[in-house]
C-alpha cells in the first residue's frame, strides 16, 4: 500500500514537472475553470431571482453543493480524468502493454498515472465556495458535519471513480467506449441539489450514477442533516465499487488483445 | 462556381463525418442530455407556483427545440480547425485554392452538421415523448416563417464569431483559451443554459444588444412567442446589422490577418 502511495507521488511529481513547461496553458485553464464556475453561479441567481426557496434549498445552500461540485469535479480531473481519456486510446492503439508488462496493478497504473495540476487551483476556488457560501448560510463548521461531509465526498468521489473505470474498461470489447463521453455529460447533474429532481431519475443520480453523494450529501451533512444510513450506505457501495470495478478490470484485461501478440 | 464548389466541399465532409456516425451519436446524446437536465430544473422551479416570464409549456417547448436549434446554429470551426490550421500551417493548401478559404469551413459546418442533425432527431423525439403534454408548437404559419428565417442568419452570426475568434490565431500563439472562454460565455448569453426571457429586468437592455442573442436565442425566441411586433422587428434589424457587420469585420482581419501568416519550410 505504502508502495503504491510513494509511487503515485513520484507520478505527481513529474506531471508537475510537465505542466511547469506550459505556465500560460496552466494560467489559462485556471482562468477557464473560474468562468466556468461563475456562470454557474449565474445560472443560480438567476432561477433564485424569482423565490428563496427551491425544494427546501436557499440561494446559499445551493452555492454549497455547487462548490462541493466543483470541488469533487476538479478532484475527479485532477487525479483521473486524463488517465481515462487516454485508457480507450491505449487499448485501440495497443499500448496497453508497456502498462501491463509493468509490476505493479495494471488498473492502478492506467487509471493514476498521470496528475492534472491546474484543476487542484479550481478545487481550492471550489472550497472557498463552500466556506464562503456556508458562513453566508450560517452553516456551525463542527468537527462531526465536517468529517461527515469528508465522508461522503470520498465516496462519492470513489463512486464517481468506479463509473468511469467501469465504462472505461468496456473498452477492452468494444473499440472506443462512447459510455464514457455520456458520463461525461451526466456528471452536470451534480451541480444542482438531488432533490430538485423526481422519481427515477433522482433514484439513478443517487445509486446507479451516484454523483449525488460528491455534491448534494456533503452539502447535507454540513447543514447538519447527516442520515447515517445514507452514510453507511455510501461507505458500503464505495467498498463494493472499488472490489467490483477491479473484479471487472482483471476480467476485461484477459480480452485484451494487444498490438503485438 | 462558388455555391458548386461548397456543395462539393461539404459533400466531402459528410462523407467522411460519416465514417465517425458512431462518436457523433455520442455527442448528440450530449447535446440533448444538457437541456433535459436544465428542463428537469426549471420543471421543478415552476411547480412551486411561481410566475415566471415562461409558462411551463413555454419552459418545456424551449429546451425541447433547444438542442435542435443550437445544433443547426452552432460552429465549432475555430477551436476544431481553423486555429490549428493557422498555428501549423495548414491553411497554406487552401490559400491555394480559386475560392476563399472560408468557404471550406462553410463546407465542413453544413457537412457536419448534415449527418448530425438525423442522428439527433430520434433522440429528440424520445424527449418530445417524455413532455408531450406541455409541449406547444404555435399554430401560426407566421411564426414559422419569422423562425425559418431568422434560423440561417442565426447560424450566421454565430459561424462569423467562432470565425473570427479563430483568426485571432493570426495574431496569438495559442488561443485556445480565448475559445473556450468565448464559448462558456457565448453559450451562457445565448440561452442555452437559461432562456434570456428569464433573467432579470435590468440586465434586458445589455442582453438585447450583445450579439450571443442572435446566434440560438432570437430564433427560438421568436417560435415560443412573448415578443411583440416592434420587439420582433427591432430583434432582426439588429441581427442584420450583427450579419454586416461581423461580415465586414471577417475582411478586415482576413486582410491583415493572412499578412502576418509564415510558413516554415513551404
Amino acid at each position: 500500500m505504502l508502495r503504491y502511495v510513494r509511487l503515485w507521488w513520484r507520478f505527481a511529481i513529474m506531471s508537475l514537472v510537465r505542466e511547469a513547461e506550459y505556465r500560460v496553458s496552466f494560467a489559462v485553464s485556471v482562468l477557464v475553470g473560474i468562468i466556468s464556475l461563475a456562470i454557474a453561479v449565474l445560472t443560480y441567481g438567476v432561477l433564485y431571482g424569482y423565490t428563496e426557496d427551491v425544494e427546501g434549498w436557499s440561494r446559499a445552500e445551493v452555492l454549497m453543493v455547487l462548490g462541493c461540485f466543483r470541488v469533487a469535479e476538479s478532484l475527479i480531473e485532477l487525479l483521473v480524468a486524463r488517465n481515462m481519456w487516454n485508457i480507450a486510446e491505449h487499448i485501440r492503439e495497443g499500448d496497453m502493454d508497456y502498462v501491463l508488462v509493468r509490476p505493479v496493478s495494471s488498473q492502478f497504473l492506467a487509471s493514476l498515472r498521470v496528475v492534472n495540476p491546474s484543476e487542484g487551483v479550481n478545487a481550492l476556488v471550489g472550497l472557498g465556495l463552500v466556506v464562503y457560501a456556508g458562513n453566508m448560510a450560517g452553516v456551525e463548521w463542527s468537527l462531526e458535519r465536517v468529517a461527515a461531509a469528508l465522508v461522503f465526498g470520498i465516496c462519492g468521489l470513489i463512486l464517481l471513480y468506479s463509473v468511469w473505470c467501469l465504462a472505461v474498461t468496456f473498452g477492452f470489447w468494444f473499440q472506443s467506449g462512447p459510455l464514457e463521453s455520456v458520463l461525461f455529460w451526466l456528471i452536470d447533474t451534480g451541480r444542482y441539489p438531488v432533490t430538485f429532481f423526481k422519481g427515477w431519475v433522482r433514484l439513478f443520480l443517487m445509486f446507479i450514477f451516484p454523483v449525488a453523494f460528491a455534491s448534494t450529501f456533503p452539502a447535507q451533512a454540513l447543514r447538519g442533516e447527516i442520515n447515517p444510513r445514507l452514510l453507511l450506505a455510501g461507505i458500503l457501495m464505495a467498498s463494493l465499487s472499488l472490489v467490483g470495478t477491479n473484479r471487472f478490470w482483471n476480467y476485461g484485461v484477459r480480452h485484451y488483445s494487444s498490438a503485438s501478440s | 462556381m462558388n455555391v458548386r464548389f461548397l456543395y462539393q466541399l461539404a459533400l466531402r465532409t459528410m462523407m467522411r463525418t460519416l465514417e465517425y456516425r458512431a462518436t457523433f451519436f455520442v455527442y448528440m446524446t450530449g447535446a440533448v442530455i444538457g437541456p433535459t437536465i436544465s428542463l428537469l430544473v426549471w420543471l421543478t422551479v415552476s411547480q412551486q407556483g411561481l410566475s415566471l416570464p415562461y409558462d411551463r409549456e413555454q419552459c418545456v417547448t424551449y429546451y425541447v427545440l433547444l438542442a435542435t436549434v443550437s445544433l443547426l446554429t452552432a460552429s465549432w470551426v475555430a477551436e476544431y480547425g481553423l486555429a490549428d490550421a493557422i498555428r501549423l500551417g495548414k491553411l497554406s493548401p487552401l490559400l491555394l485554392r480559386p475560392a476563399p478559404a472560408i468557404l471550406h469551413y462553410v463546407g465542413d459546418n453544413l457537412g457536419q452538421k448534415a449527418v448530425m442533425l438525423p442522428l439527433q432527431l430520434p433522440l429528440v423525439a424520445l424527449v418530445t415523448v417524455v413532455f408531450h403534454e406541455y409541449l406547444r408548437l404555435p399554430a401560426e404559419p407566421w411564426s414559422w416563417l419569422l423562425f425559418a428565417v431568422s434560423l440561417p442568419m442565426a447560424a450566421t452570426v454565430a459561424f462569423l464569431l467562432d470565425y473570427l475568434t479563430g483568426l485571432l490565431a493570426f495574431w496569438i500563439q495559442d488561443v485556445k483559451g480565448i475559445i473556450e472562454a468565448k464559448n462558456l460565455i457565448g453559450a451562457f448569453l445565448a440561452g442555452q443554459l437559461v432562456p434570456l426571457a428569464l433573467f432579470p429586468d435590468w440586465s434586458s437592455g445589455f442582453l438585447l444588444l450583445q450579439p450571443f442573442r442572435y446566434t440560438l436565442s432570437f430564433p427560438l425566441e421568436v417560435l415560443i412567442g412573448g415578443l411583440s411586433e416592434a420587439q420582433i422587428a427591432l430583434g432582426f434589424a439588429i441581427q442584420m446589422g450583427y450579419c454586416v457587420l461581423l461580415w465586414a469585420a471577417y475582411h478586415v482581419a482576413w486582410r491583415y490577418g493572412v499578412r502576418m501568416y509564415s510558413v516554415a519550410g513551404a
